[in-house]
């Protein structure tokens, strides 16, 4: 009875050992992670090589702690019950040892901290400057040396700092771009700085990081790293006020979003729409996502949010507007439009 | 020798739930801590295993939106404050007066108090899942999350009510701790002999009383900007959001300190016991209780490290919380080097006090990574550190906590645990536990955010995120062994006698249960291990001298101390005090008739009880 | 049991009851730390509705200072007396501390009321919520310590056993405690405005 329990240790411990290669590959299986170790920035590349010196520091911890601690519990078992084995208070050689070597480590690991927060603290000069600002539950973008006010997308161009002022409108959330390094409060009343730069052409997945209430978990976002010239093109086009609609449907579309509610909550340039609860949708039709990174931007999702936005995102501020089918149709022919 | 020289009140005796109503006794009190957070860990586990299968899957709609932030609120909440606290409050009301030759803690009613605002507040706490709503804010909430306006129901306000009732108990608690511990010792246990659950204990109870006051204050202004207008976090009038975050983690973070050092202190002396060694390096171990104690109200801000803070700031916190990893590797090392070259024993106790130390070293190693600031950018708020938490909480505090049930039950029942079942349990706890919290810190890593009641599919988060929810499934099934081990045993478990481990400490040298007086004459201690040194020291045969039960008299081969037993009075009003704070609490939330009639109950137990002396002859005021 | 009289063992010889009173005093100074700091961070935050500068004014603070230190003393008076077995000066000092705490009491309502009429509230802005909070606890706390010193006196009244100089000491320590934090709140609140 009592041998079964080291047994059973024994094995577990295995198990633990299996567990890890087992995780491990379930988590390297999908490369379409926004993985903290898969970095496309310098910055996100800088921590991720400190964690990889941490992390090899920690796993020879582990080894040899682990190994001792079964080593003593396996070798040390009692094969007489009446045995009394010698009885050792301590030894200050040995303390002393382990504490020392335990301070050096921790001072290494330190020393390696500081150097890498020195070195990714202070953004190139002359980054691109993007305000954002979070809201329950979408991320707004202005870029004030463009003249442009976007939401839930930000495009940038490859290769370029930029510095992004970080704040929210009501509770705190968390701008965080996994692949494009560490995350930063949006906190209201207070402006946080912000530097990333990303070094591929690519979109990168993000995800506010502060529970901000009953919609934290769908208030996404994407990254778009795209070339200088597209880039260039992109500000040209953000520019530019919205699309006048061309075909009927999207101008009936046109017609219900000035005579709905729609026109409290958002902005379209260019229209009597001026609100600004809700993202900025002049160019909406141009995002890959919508919702805040919440659903992919195709007409069947457009329609289903304008259907029942509180059914997707719980909480949302946008309520049910009551719309016929017809309506929806024309508004998501309208919006589509607004490249 | 036993009943005519020993006098005290024949209540004590009695069954029946009057008795226990109105005990003082520390040995009920502790029960009836151990059986509340028992209790609640029902409620607990079942928030997490509901967590658990609505992420099992991307897009899950078992639980949604608010529904979720409710349960996981409840869940952290619950867990730390109406399970580990308690439950290592009750061990240490129980065992402590025992370890130190005591007869009881050094305010016993003021302990009973403790006891029922515990249980009653955290009733109150619950009272929310059917009163409006349950907290959904976190266990931390933040500001301005948690002001009325984005937060418009009752939740918050029974969060914070019900955790400044809970925050009484612990204060007052501690306050017994110390004075117990400082004054109450038998002779001859100076600190140098004090056992090491006794010190891990005292130097908690210092931790509690200067870490609580800070989120007392913190809940207070909530209160006031929820209710009276004030603007403490309100930004748009010059409060600050941050203000809070400082408030709240100079206590959060002494308070997992608070929640793992007792449980180290189980460790501590479980550890000796199965290797029949003395824990190498006591006073090591003893002093880094209190290092630990210490460093930790110095590193708060760690939690804080993606607010914008200014960098030399951020470099001092993450320097600090590398700091504590000193004092913390010193116990580590001292516990495999008391195992080593010992003659272990692999009773149930023992599995789960080194498995201990083999989980609490992946949390501590977890917690390198969070305090390395550019690191914790990224994994700060991710399941990262949800894995990290989870083994030093749960790896750490949940497995000494069960060692140390199954270590001191046959004191308690007077019978043991089921062996079988219990490395059955083991069995399943270790193995859930490590399939549930592992996968987490890939999760993290590969970006996943904390506190989301869903996520995409395809962005490589199913696998694990399921892996983890059959770990908890297993884990549970482990926990429903437990119960049903100890409901079995209390029943029908095995006698045990005196000293059922062939123990190092005071406890074991007096009956299993022990009588209400404790020892019939508190013996003189001449070392760290008087139980170990009366049948191995001078004794010509060293071998294990456990011996069966002979009338009351435990201690009667040592030189004992001459001192007449006075046992205090059962109360009623401690109880009657705490329901007074309890109902007023819910006149703040619910209807305001409740605010009178608590008031009223609460004056009412406090001149009953200064009234009344403490002990049936009159001897000396009140306590 | 031995709550009151130091155990034969024990290193340190301090009645049980002092020693709770300390600690749990040790755990109030980190309460109205945590009031005191908040206060500092917030207090001249202000966008709007009266600064600290323009509301407070120094004459009536003042004059509860004076009343505090001077209660302080009837306390120490109250305590010396009880050692020196005179049980009817004692109860006379004791309540001339009450009284001197009540009068603390009545001249802060005062000063609450004109506040409330120059505008400044809890509410009008952050100052205010700061003001309030950190004086209306002390005073709390004031209040509750004379509640305590009247039920001292009276049991002093009543019965006459060795115990009464802890009972006396122990409200004593409070209410020296609570003078402390007074001066602390005064310095902070009120000199450095």
């Amino acid at each position: 009875m009592a041998r079964t329990g080291g047994a059973i240790r024994g094995w577990a411990r295995g198990g633990e050992a299996g567990l890890v290669i087992l995780s491990a590959g379930l988590a390297g299986c999908s490369a379409q992670s926004p993985a903290i170790l898969a970095p496309v920035s310098p910055k996100g590349r800088a921590e991720a090589e400190l964690f990889w010196f941490i992390l090899a520091i920690t796993a020879f911890v582990f080894v040899v702690v682990e190994a001792l601690l079964l080593y003593a519990v396996i070798r040390f078992r009692a094969r007489d019950p009446q045995a009394i084995p010698p009885q050792i208070h301590g030894n200050r050689a040995l303390e002393v040892s382990w504490t020392t070597v335990t301070a050096l480590g921790l001072a290494v690991i330190f020393a390696m901290t500081w150097r890498t927060m020195a070195a990714t603290s202070t953004p190139p000069a002359e980054a691109i400057p993007v305000k954002v600002i979070g809201h329950q539950w979408w991320w707004e973008f202005q870029y004030p040396t463009l003249g442009i006010t976007t939401a839930n997308e930000l495009v940038i161009p490859v290769g370029r700092p930029i510095r992004l002022t970080v704040t929210a409108a009501d509770v705190i959330h968390s701008f965080w771009v996994p692949q494009l390094g560490g995350k930063m409060d949006a906190i209201p009343g207070r402006e946080n700085l912000l530097w990333l730069q990303a070094d591929v052409e690519g979109t990168y997945y993000g995800q506010c990081a502060e529970l901000c209430g009953a919609s934290h978990a769908n208030m996404r976002l994407r990254v778009r790293v795209v070339s200088d010239s597209e880039f260039q093109r992109w500000v040209e086009a953000q520019r530019a006020p919205a699309a006048q609609p061309v075909e009927p449907l999207a101008q009936k579309g046109y017609q219900v979003f000035m005579s709905k509610a729609c026109v409290g909550c958002h902005t379209i340039d260019g229209t009597p729409a001026r609100g600004k609860v809700g993202p900025n949708l002049t160019h909406v039709g141009s995002r890959t996502t919508i919702a805040a990174g919440l659903l992919e931007n195709t007409p069947e999702n457009l329609a289903r949010w304008l259907d029942n936005p509180p059914a997707v995102k719980p909480g949302s501020l946008m309520p049910r507007l009551g719309l016929t089918p017809e309506e929806i149709q024309a508004l998501v022919a309208y919006l589509s439009s607004l490249k | 020798m036993a009943g005519s020289a020993v006098a005290w009140p024949r209540v004590y005796e009695e069954r029946g739930l009057l008795s226990w109503l109105t005990t003082v006794d520390h040995k009920r009190i502790g029960i009836l801590y151990i059986l509340g957070a028992g209790f609640f860990a029902l409620i607990g586990g079942l928030e997490a295993l509901l967590i658990r299968t609505q992420l099992a899957v991307p897009n899950n709609r078992v639980l949604v939106g608010e529904a979720y932030n409710q349960v996981l609120t409840m869940h952290g909440t619950t867990m730390i404050f109406l399970v580990v606290m308690p439950v290592l409050a009750g061990l240490g009301n129980y065992v402590v007066p025992l370890m130190i030759g005591a007869r009881d803690m050094a305010y016993p009613r003021l302990n009973a108090f403790g006891v029922w605002m515990f249980l009653l507040g955290g009733l109150f706490l619950n009272l929310s899942f059917l009163l409006g709503g349950a907290p959904d804010a976190g266990w931390f909430g933040y500001a301005p999350l948690t002001a009325k306006t984005f937060s418009k129901g009752t939740g918050i306000d029974f969060w914070i009510l019900g955790l400044q009732l809970l925050g009484i108990s612990s204060i007052t608690s501690s306050i017994n701790f110390v004075s117990t511990i400082l004054l109450l010792r038998a002779p001859g246990l100076t600190l140098n002999r004090l056992p090491l659950f006794a010190w891990t204990t005292l130097v908690t109870a210092f931790l509690i009383l200067f870490a609580m006051p800070s989120i007392s204050a913190a809940l207070f202004l909530l209160f006031l900007d929820r209710h009276l207008g004030t603007h403490f976090f309100n930004p748009a009038a010059g409060g600050d959001p941050l203000l809070w975050q400082h408030l709240f983690w100079f206590f959060g973070h002494p308070e997992v300190y608070i929640m793992i050092l007792p449980a180290m202190g189980i460790v501590s002396e479980v550890l000796p016991v199965f290797s029949r060694k003395p824990i190498f390096g006591y006073t090591a171990v003893a002093y880094s209780s209190v290092a630990i104690g210490f460093i930790g109200f110095t590193v708060w801000a760690h939690h804080m490290f993606a607010v914008g803070l200014p960098p030399v700031v951020n470099a001092f916190f993450s320097a600090a919380s590398m700091l504590v990893a000193v004092p913390t590797a010193i116990k580590v090392f001292n516990w495999i080097a008391t195992i080593w070259g010992g003659a272990v024993r692999y009773r149930t106790p023992f599995l789960f006090a080194a498995a201990f130390v083999a989980l609490f070293v992946i949390g501590g190693l977890s917690g390198l990574f969070l305090a390395a600031v550019p690191v914790d950018w990224q994994v700060t708020d991710t399941y990262f550190v949800v894995a990290h938490f989870h083994y030093t909480l749960f790896g750490g505090s949940m497995f000494a906590i069960v060692a140390g049930i199954y270590y001191w039950f046959p004191k308690i029942t007077g019978r043991f645990l089921d062996e079988r079942l219990g490395r059955l349990h083991f069995a399943l706890q270790f193995i859930g536990f490590n399939l549930t919290f592992f996968p987490m810190h890939f999760l993290g890593l590969s970006g996943m955010p904390r506190r989301v009641y869903t996520y995409a599919p395809g962005l490589g988060w199913e696998g694990l995120n399921l892996l983890a929810t059959v770990g908890a499934f297993i884990l549970a099934l482990g926990f429903v062994v437990f119960f049903v081990n100890i409901a079995r045993s209390l029943v029908a478990g095995e006698r045990a006698p005196d000293d059922p481990w062939d123990g190092h400490t005071l406890e074991w040298l007096t009956s299993s249960p022990p009588p209400p007086y404790n020892f019939a004459r508190i013996p003189v201690i001449h070392s760290r291990r008087p139980a170990w040194d009366r049948k191995y020291t001078g004794n010509p045969h060293p071998h294990p001298v456990i011996e069966a039960a002979e009338g009351n008299d435990r201690v009667g081969e040592v030189e004992t101390s001459e001192e007449p037993i006075h046992l205090p009075s059962p109360s009623l009003w401690p109880l009657i005090l705490a329901a007074g704070l309890t109902v007023f609490a819910l006149g703040l939330v619910t209807h305001w008739i409740f605010i009178p009639v608590g008031l009223l109950l609460f004056a009412l137990g406090l001149v009953r009880w200064v009234q009344q002396p403490l002990f049936p002859e009159a001897h000396g005021t009140s306590s | 049991m031995a709550s009151h009289h130091p155990t034969v063992g024990s290193e340190i010889a301090v009645d049980s009851r002092k020693l709770g009173v300390w600690v749990f005093l040790a755990s109030e100074v980190i309460f109205f730390a945590s009031l005191i700091v908040s206060y500092l961070v917030l207090h001249n935050r202000v966008t709007s509705g009266p600064t600290a500068h323009e509301a407070l004014t120094l004459t009536i603070p003042t004059i509860n200072t004076m009343i505090l230190l001077t209660s302080s003393v009837a306390m120490v008076l109250a305590l010396a007396h009880l050692r020196d077995g005179n049980r009817r000066a004692s109860i006379a000092w004791l309540l001339t501390t009450a009284w001197l705490g009540i009068c603390f009491l009545i001249l802060k309502a005062v000063e609450y009321s004109q506040h409330l009429h120059e505008g400044l509230t809890p509410s009008v802005n952050v100052f205010g919520s700061a003001y309030y909070t950190v004086t209306g606890f002390h005073a709390a706390h004031v209040a509750v310590g004379v509640i305590w010193i009247l039920s001292v006196a009276l049991g002093l009244r009543r019965r006459l056993s060795p115990q009464n100089d802890v009972l006396v000491e122990t409200v004593g320590l409070y209410w020296h405690f609570v003078d402390l934090v007074w001066v602390a709140i005064f310095m902070v609140v009120y000199l450095l405005r």
